[in-house]
């Protein structure tokens, strides 16, 4: 059975469908790709995966269990984890220390123990201080792992953000838009690291990406959104072809879109 | 100096290390965010297993392993493997691009080559069909490697497992190996990058390598507890001659930094007694303070201007070999305390005992900067050619204009032509595969530099030029290129200059601005920019270098004045081949490649239209149209 199951998802703001039945399946081990025009749906598809909003309709399941009434902190200890389009990290914080916030989920001591420090809360912070440290090596931030975060270039938030995502040592990686305002040297090591990510690490992606270079590239299917509605699935190849997409993205909005087969 | 025969040559030097020392740190490497350690007995296996393996794979006595990466243990492992079984190094240039790694590779025969990652394994691969002499690519580190299916590859780890193998079942057997070695075995070949045509590879013998050590050690001595961080190139004889020759000689611990970015970070967690570096990094330490020192608060800057003349006054007294007044010695003790101390420790050289810059002249500002705050740095003279180094300041006896006076076991003699020329053990062996070159280097026994420079009243060496370059000006006198673009480099804001002149009626130079320094000084004065040929074309720019120029000016005889000079729009980038990789101007080249500029230096052109490309490293080019303005000194034409 595939990791996460999108099936007929229903998602209105008052009198606007932001997603209209949308159903699409991401199998274990796979780069998938959400692509489609501005407004088309796919951050909110995002969210509703994450948790940050609730579908009226339809279902949402992750290796089987249904997510839609679980919390957001605890769809990520079920293994989901995410960046955001706009860069979402504590920007006064170092970047060493924004990674080990990225751990709390997996820190189990409490205030009294981790207030004595010495003994349990002693070793628990090395152990995850290891993580954290292995993920600045694969991320190659280690020069920057006591700079504070708003006084970086936007590239390497961009990747402290992923990392901070990789931190909690997700099954399920949401990306959103990783290159939006990178230039070409940037989004070529971004690449890399999603290519890692997903062999190395044997992580699933979904990711939101305009740069359709990288899009078709990167992914095993793509899924494309228009106005909400899922108008193409499939492998790159397939999607490149499908007259649908072509005029989603041409603007020829009169042709009525019809869902393509998945 | 005589080498003992249980100590002359690197394999064995470790193995009496590992035997005296065991269990001292040798060697460090930041990794995870944490200094790991390898004592001396770790140091041996590694290179006892790697070595062994080696020989699984089927390395003969006499074979060459090629090194490309960053400063790593594995580096050092892969050398001394080498060389336990009668083998020989040769180091490449880690930034060096394809057809650099593929001429290194092939020319010097190479059986494996050792590469850090898969930044350099794809070098090496991409090159594969002309290297038929190449039976394995190993490679250290296995990121981004899970795909690669070439069977020439292997990783350190299990070429290191299958050592381990052959040591259980023959324990004695690597020992054997390094006895076997001797003093007179080649050790190393060091391509020198070659401002002039294809690198040369230089045959370096243990006892030239080790004989330098020890005579350098004699009058600039080192100690088994310091501490020496690397992070120059390890194909650079200059890095070589710490990491191996010296720190085996003599014990003291090597620290590799965690990236090559960090370094500067991470010499400061150290804390090194001692330092070598080119000009470049002294250069980038001492206007790294001005930069920051801009920034500061009023308060600071005013600490800053009212102390730095103390230092400089006392340093001045201890050039001129005079004893400090009491009251400067005062002044200075407070001096140290309230600011120098403290700015030592910023740049990580607070307990810097030895410091030594070579490949290049440093200027005398950034040298008076450093003995200022009480780094005592000393200037060093060599080549490739003889293992590094031929001259060294003494201590308590450093003149900046020189580069001091031959180290024990070496002579220094000018020839009549004016050519440095040096005799001593540490000479090498010949050019690899290149006799021509090797009778036109050693006649009789003595080195030829290729370098112009005489020995002053005192018996120190002073070097003008590369003998080629040096120029005879209209009144006869000669007159160095080189010596007028270091004088300009002193200049924070000029970063690259090339001075032309040679059958010319005048001097003429191409400036490159130091974009830091420019864009900073440019944004206090609010002048808008975008990218470095926007900046380097603003009038107010050209105004700022036309008064550097014009200081240089004043201080060079009216003959040798630079009557005009452009802003290159660019940057001189080794990925262009306009510098050499350890980033010396290639003139030839230079002059080659912008020939239209020089054109128009010596026209009467205000301005000379550029239309041209540049490739940056992923292929990709850019073009670039622009007018370069021609600036002139408003000196008369002779």
């Amino acid at each position: 059975m595939a990791q996460l199951v999108v099936d007929k998802v229903l998602l209105r703001f008052g009198g606007v469908t932001a997603l209209h039945n949308v159903s699409f399946e991401i199998e274990q081990g796979t780069i998938q790709a959400l692509i489609g025009p501005n407004g088309a749906g796919k951050t909110s598809m995002l969210n509703c995966i994450s948790g940050v909003y609730r579908p009226q309709r339809g279902s949402i399941r992750f290796e089987g269990r249904d997510l839609n009434r679980l919390a957001p902190h605890r769809r990520t200890q079920l293994g989901l984890a995410r960046t955001f389009q706009n860069i979402a990290l504590f920007k006064g914080m170092t970047v060493l220390d924004n990674l080990l916030i990225g751990r709390h989920c997996h820190q189990r001591e409490g205030i009294l123990r981790g207030g004595l420090y010495y003994g349990w809360g002693e070793r628990e912070e090395i152990a995850q201080r290891k993580i954290v440290e292995e993920i600045i090596d694969f991320l190659e931030i280690q020069s920057i792992r006591k700079k504070v975060v708003g006084t970086l270039a936007y590239g390497l938030q961009k990747r402290v953000e992923l990392a901070r995502a990789l931190a909690l040592e997700p099954k399920l990686l949401l990306l959103d838009e990783p290159m939006a305002g990178m230039n070409a040297e940037e989004k070529e090591d971004m690449a890399r690291f999603i290519i890692d990510i997903n062999e190395g690490r044997e992580i699933t992606i979904l990711m939101i990406e305009h740069d359709m270079g990288v899009v078709m590239d990167l992914s095993h299917r793509v899924c494309v959104l228009s106005f909400g509605e899922k108008i193409a699935d499939g492998v790159p190849e397939e999607v490149q072809q499908n007259q649908a997409v072509q005029s989603a993205y041409l603007g020829e909005a009169t042709v009525p879109l019809k869902s393509a087969p998945a | 100096m005589e080498l003992r025969d249980s100590q002359d040559t690197f394999p064995k030097l470790l193995v009496e290390n590992a035997k005296r020392l065991g269990n001292k740190v040798a060697l460090r490497e930041k990794e995870f965010g944490i200094w790991q350690s390898f004592t001396w007995n770790e140091y041996q296996e590694r290179v006892r297993d790697f070595s062994l393996g080696l020989l699984e794979l089927g390395m003969q006595p006499g074979d060459k392993v090629a090194i490309i990466g960053d400063n790593r243990p594995e580096w050092i492992f892969s050398e001394l493997a080498a060389q336990s079984l009668g083998g020989a190094a040769v180091g490449l240039y880690q930034d060096s691009n394809l057809n650099e790694v593929a001429y290194v590779t092939d020319h010097c025969d190479a059986a494996f080559v050792v590469a850090e990652d898969q930044e350099q394994v794809d070098k090496v691969l991409g090159m594969i069909e002309k290297l038929p002499k190449v039976k394995r690519v190993i490679y250290a580190d296995p990121r981004g490697l899970r795909g690669y299916k070439h069977p020439a590859l292997a990783s350190f780890e299990s070429v290191a497992e299958s050592g381990r193998k052959l040591l259980q079942a023959n324990p004695g057997l690597w020992l054997e190996n390094v006895r076997r070695g001797s003093g007179e075995d080649l050790a190393l070949i060091a391509y020198t990058s070659g401002t002039t045509g294809f690198p040369k590879g230089a045959m370096l013998s243990f006892r030239n390598l080790l004989t330098m050590a020890l005579c350098l050690h004699q009058v600039d001595p080192k100690a088994g507890e310091d501490e020496f961080v690397s992070f120059l190139p390890l194909a650079w004889i200059g890095e070589q001659m710490m990491s191996l020759s010296s720190a085996l000689s003599i014990g003291f611990t090597v620290n590799f930094p965690e990236e090559p970015e960090t370094a500067m970070e991470n010499i400061r967690e150290i804390g090194p007694q001692v330092m070598f570096a080119p000009p470049r990094i002294w250069e980038n330490l001492a206007s790294a303070v001005q930069v920051k020192m801009m920034d500061a608060s009023r308060f600071k800057r005013l600490v800053f201007d009212a102390l730095m003349p103390i230092g400089y006054k006392v340093a001045e007294y201890r050039f001129k070999r005079q004893s400090v007044p009491p009251q400067w010695r005062i002044l200075n003790k407070l001096a140290q305390l309230a600011l120098f101390r403290a700015l030592k420790d910023r740049l990580g050289l607070s307990f810097v005992r030895s410091g030594s810059t070579g490949g290049a002249a440093l200027g005398p500002d950034v040298f008076r900067f450093f003995h200022g705050i009480g780094v005592p740095l000393k200037q060093i003279y060599g080549q490739t050619e003889i293992s590094g180094i031929s001259c060294i300041h003494r201590e308590g006896d450093v003149q900046f204009g020189t580069v001091g006076l031959p180290i024990p076991g070496t002579e220094v003699m000018i020839s009549e032509s004016g050519e440095i020329l040096s005799r001593s053990k540490s000479v090498f062996c010949g050019y690899y595969k290149n006799d021509r070159a090797t009778a036109d280097a050693i006649v009789d026994g003595w080195l030829h530099s290729g370098d112009a420079g005489y020995l002053d009243q005192d018996g120190h060496l002073v070097v003008i030029d590369r003998l080629k370059d040096v120029l005879r000006l209209a009144d006869g006198a000669q007159f160095s290129p080189q010596f007028i673009e270091n004088r300009l480099k002193f200049s924070p804001y000029i970063k690259e200059a090339v001075v032309f002149g040679k059958e010319r009626p005048y001097l003429t130079a191409i400036l490159c601005i130091d974009m830091g320094i420019v864009g900073k000084w440019a944004e206090k004065r609010k002048i808008s920019y975008t990218t470095y040929t926007d900046l380097s074309s603003k009038p107010e720019v050209y105004e700022l270098l036309a008064q550097e120029v014009e200081s240089v000016n004043q201080s060079l005889p009216s003959a040798a004045r630079i009557r005009k000079f452009v802003l290159l729009y660019k940057e001189l980038d080794a990925d262009d081949e306009e510098l050499t990789r350890t980033r010396k101007v290639r003139r030839r080249f230079v002059e080659e490649r912008y020939s239209e500029i020089i054109a128009a230096l010596y026209a009467d052109r205000p301005e000379v239209a550029i239309d041209t490309t540049i490739r940056f490293q992923d292929g990709r080019t850019a073009k670039i149209q622009t007018k370069l303005g021609v600036r002139s000194m408003g000196l008369e034409a002779p």
